[in-house]
């Protein structure tokens, strides 16, 4: 559903690139996680596949449509959530998603079905300048999926809110992907990305270093130990064993089969701790 | 229909924001002042206070309230007891001058020769100073001519066209060309950073929209307050006196022309702060060709060049009883072009700098 080849771009028109040479593919109804700090370009790869940026170098295809030369068309079947809320504050939440739905071409949801579904249903008829940020969020959230897109950009679609809304967007994106939406997500944030996302892409200073799935990544760059409480001899005890060594994994054999285990958890690696092991840079940063 | 609901969608924004009622609020405040404060036509002869002392001859007394008195008397002469008088009503009535006639004091033959003086408020030029002191002086001492006064006498002028506004009608021009034509030019740029710090211009160009049906709904909602404002004036002041056909006509392109300047100029900065020095400036300029109108002796190239120049004239055209059609529809005709050349303008820019 996406295509991007070699794509590099400047602010500046010179050789500062904010991108260079990132080429990634997405499916149809997968989820890619682009993770890295901010100013790394993830927004940036978001604004020239959404046409909110000119295509300077390298080329990239959406659900079919060339940026180089977007068709207004294509708009009618991509979403875009933005990290920073972008509401009409004069008009309620209702009214705003009212105009912007009869901007499409296509069938679109009912606004009042979309603002139930993300707890704003009794603030419908309220300005949108006397909502929270976290409800601004939510309205700006929401707006993106009124033409029931093939292809969803959502750029940090959980920053900001309390985790029970947090939650709530993480279930709503889960659904929609689970329904065949293509998603971009754009994050710094490993857990919504761990959780989302079939594949993550690490990026930094304008550069792809890594894309894989979480899972993969987890196997390749974790410890892959087992940290295990028993009792032994009255007394709690604590152990880690290595899976990769064999000696450890029969000693670990002996534990389950002759102790009273308390607790046993694997110890994977996070993926922002692989992250700063293989880009050397911290996700927050 | 797209442009319908962007249209009906910045109605809505702008009457939930005060600048929208600024130009109705200009609008009824010119209106009131118009109607209630300024005169139909403000008067052009003012009153002479004088004081002509009692031991002047009864000749030179009567020959005093005899030119001034007359039906073609340009000034009204209301004669007073003392000096103090005069100057007391002078300073009730800002709108006259005094003149004092009494005995010379060095005359051989008292009450024959005369002494007088004229007693001015201080604002007034030195040209009607010496056309006063003149007019009086041809009371006292007429030159001699052909000793007969001439058989007939004619006044024309050079310009085929004379007829004449009233005075307060012939306010409307520059009201109409402010705040129902270039009032848009500030609203809608204010608009456009409104939209800008929302962000909500991203959000309308990831839509299958096109932005010149964006920019198009801006600049209806201000051809609305334009007309509104504009139709409302003439209306309550000129009454049906104006000619509206071409008064609407003027009023739209007009305007249209104002609110495509508005939105190119707002394409170059980021908000009204930064804006404000080039809109006021722009905003001046088109209000100088004001200046030539009032005082048409004063009418030099930088001024003629000036687009609300035409425009002016253009205006008060529509209010007169027998206006200048071909005037009037190529004025129209030249800035419904230009318009559409400034909205193309600005619709390549907001093309290029709506990005992230």
């Amino acid at each position: 559903m996406i295509n991007v080849d070699d794509l590099w771009h400047s602010y500046s028109h010179d050789k500062d690139y904010a991108l260079k040479n990132v080429s990634f593919e997405i499916s149809k109804g997968e989820a890619l996680g682009f993770l890295g700090p901010s100013g790394a370009g993830k927004s940036t790869t978001q604004g020239i596949l959404t046409g909110l940026l000119p295509l300077q170098k390298g080329k990239a295809v959406v659900g079919g449509y060339d940026i180089s030369k977007p068709a207004r068309e294509m708009f009618n079947r991509i979403g875009v959530s933005f990290e920073q809320s972008n509401v009409y504050g004069k008009l309620t939440a209702l009214e705003n998603l009212e105009f912007y739905r009869k901007l499409f071409d296509v069938p679109t949801a009912d606004p009042r079905s979309l603002l139930k579904w993300v707890g704003l249903e009794k603030v419908i008829n309220k300005r949108a300048e006397e909502f929270s940020k976290g409800m601004k969020h939510r309205l700006t959230f929401v707006r993106s999926m009124l033409n029931d897109p093939d292809i969803w950009f959502l750029d940090e679609p959980t920053t900001g809110l309390d985790p029970a809304i947090a939650g709530q967007i993480k279930d709503i994106i889960k659904e929609k992907k689970a329904g065949g939406t293509t998603i971009f997500l754009t994050t710094h944030n490993m857990y919504v990305a761990d959780e989302i996302c079939d594949r993550v892409a690490f990026i930094v200073d304008g550069e792809i270093k890594l894309i894989d799935s979480p899972r993969n990544l987890k196997i390749k760059y974790g410890e892959r130990l087992v940290d295990v409480e028993f009792i032994d001899e009255g007394s709690l005890q604590q152990a880690s064993f290595s899976l990769k060594d064999e000696k450890e994994r029969n000693a670990l054999l002996d534990v389950i089969n002759t102790k009273k285990i308390e607790t046993m958890h694997t110890r994977e690696a996070t993926l922002e701790q692989i992250f700063i092991r293989v880009t050397g840079r911290e996700l927050a940063a | 229909m797209r442009l319908l609901y962007s249209f009906l969608k910045e109605l809505r924004l702008s009457t939930r924001s005060y600048y929208f009622y600024l130009e109705i609020i200009m609008a009824i405040i010119i209106i009131v002042v118009l109607r209630y404060v300024v005169p139909e036509n403000f008067e052009s002869s003012s009153r002479l206070f004088a004081y002509v002392s009692p031991d002047l001859a009864d000749s030179i007394s009567t020959k005093i309230t005899d030119t001034h008195t007359g039906e073609n008397a340009e000034n009204t002469l209301i004669l007073l007891d003392s000096i103090d008088a005069v100057v007391a009503v002078m300073e009730e009535d800002r709108n006259s001058v005094g003149l004092t006639v009494t005995s010379f004091q060095g005359s051989e033959t008292p009450g024959t020769e005369i002494e007088y003086r004229l007693i001015f408020q201080g604002y007034e030029s030195e040209r009607l100073r010496n056309i006063m002191q003149a007019s009086v002086s041809m009371i006292f001492a007429p030159p001699a001519f052909t000793g007969t006064p001439p058989k007939a006498a004619a006044v024309e002028t050079i310009g085929q066209r004379n007829e004449h506004l009233s005075d307060r009608n012939s306010v409307l021009p520059p009201v109409l060309l402010l705040n129902a034509a270039f009032m848009g030019l500030f609203i809608i740029a204010a608009f456009i950073f409104m939209d800008k710090e929302e962000g909500t211009i991203k959000a309308f160009a990831v839509t299958p929209s096109h932005i010149w049906e964006y920019l198009l709904g801006k600049m209806a909602v201000m051809l609305l307050a334009g007309m509104l404002s504009g139709l409302m004036t003439v209306l309550l002041v000129a009454g049906s006196s104006a000619n509206y056909v071409l008064l609407i006509l003027l009023l739209a392109v007009s305007n249209l022309f104002g609110s495509s300047l508005g939105l190119l100029v707002a394409s170059f900065f980021d908000n009204m702060a930064q804006a404000m020095g080039t809109i006021f400036i722009i905003i001046y300029l088109m209000a100088m060709p004001a200046v030539s109108y009032y005082m048409p002796a004063f009418s030099p190239l930088p001024m003629r060049i000036l687009p609300s120049y035409p425009l002016l004239f253009a205006f008060r055209e529509t209010l007169l009883d027998d206006p200048d059609y071909a005037m009037v529809l190529a004025n129209a005709a030249i800035f419904a072009v230009v318009s559409v050349i400034l909205f193309l303008l600005a619709n390549k820019r907001y093309k290029k700098i709506i990005t992230i």
